[in-house]
């Protein structure tokens, strides 16, 4: 054994202090930002007409197994393009709110375009789970979990119609 | 195929089994906690990662890297180039003062993609630190 990682999503209205999703799915295989906040609904039942955003997608790492520290997160858009007249937004935080298709004024980092890894957002790690306060660049505990890695993708009027090209996001850390 | 390393002290070894990278200290950690446990009272000297039929080594008495097979691991790293054995990273570390502190790290890279799900990659870090200055390789 050595460490484990899962990808994980938080869905629903913010609930606890400090706030996490009503609903936690672990683990998630699959990313698809869409007009609804859950992990189960298929994207083509569900469009962002063009005008509007996804949901939020609130997604974290969990790591487990055997591992001493686990440190040095980086997150990125590192694949993959948008379609025309789309864009997505992103931020890296143990603030969790409710998802929503309102602009989230937070969400800071222009994703849109994809980068490489290292040019990444950092992402810190602690115990207890993505919302809980007082993660830093390292941690020792296990399980661990990431802060957040929240991302919308929002579109305009003329956002041409279809599914968009897959979109690669990366999560890069190290472990010993 | 299997990844495993060789911890070197004044005084004996530490191993890891591929298969079972738990520590005999603390069942929560890796086998690697044990290093660095018992790095505080011993000297460790060496630090071997055999990958792919190659030992790559960093030798932390003289501050220097050696990579080689594992019945032979006498190639000296200025015999031949890193990128020979598919090194990435390939700093020739200048002199650097001694004590040498053990760098030792897996690079891991986990991607989600929209419609065709999880992947990992993993790299392996080695090396050592002198005072602030680091020197690795990534395997």
């Amino acid at each position: 054994m050595s460490a484990t990682f899962a990808w994980a999503e938080d869905n629903g209205a913010a609930t606890g202090s400090p706030a996490k999703g009503f609903t936690r799915t672990n683990p998630v295989t699959d990313v698809n930002w869409k007009n609804a906040d859950d992990t189960t609904t298929a994207f083509t039942a569900a469009p962002i007409t063009a005008g509007n955003n996804s949901f939020e997608k609130f997604i974290f790492g969990v790591f487990g197994g055997t591992f001493t520290t686990i440190l040095s997160g980086l997150f990125a858009h590192t694949a993959g393009t948008l379609v025309t007249n789309t864009g997505m937004t992103g931020n890296v935080s143990s603030t969790y709110t409710t998802p929503s298709v309102t602009t989230n004024a937070s969400l800071t980092v222009n994703m849109t375009t994809a980068i490489s890894i290292g040019s990444g957002q950092i992402v810190d790690f602690g115990p207890t789970g993505p919302e809980a306060a007082g993660k830093a660049s390292s941690s020792t505990d296990n399980p661990c979990y990431s802060e957040y890695l929240i991302t919308q993708i929002s579109s305009t009027s003329m956002a041409t119609p279809g599914s968009s090209s897959s979109i690669t996001l990366t999560l890069q850390y190290q472990e010993n | 195929m299997k990844v495993f390393w060789e911890a070197i002290f004044n005084n004996g070894s530490i191993c890891l089994d591929p298969d079972l990278d738990i520590s005999e200290l603390d069942q929560t950690k890796s086998r690697f906690f044990d290093v660095l446990e018992r790095a505080k009272k011993d000297k460790l000297i060496a630090f071997y990662l055999y990958k792919n039929f190659n030992a790559y080594s960093v030798n932390l008495v003289s501050g220097t890297f050696h990579i080689g097979d594992h019945q032979d691991v006498r190639y000296f790293r200025g015999k031949r180039p890193l990128e020979s054995f598919g090194i990435e990273t390939s700093v020739q570390p200048e002199k650097l003062e001694s004590p040498y502190e053990l760098i030792y790290f897996k690079d891991v890279t986990q991607t989600l993609t929209l419609g065709k799900g999880t992947f990992e990659s993993i790299r392996y870090r080695i090396g050592f630190r002198s005072g602030t200055k680091v020197r690795v390789i990534v395997i």
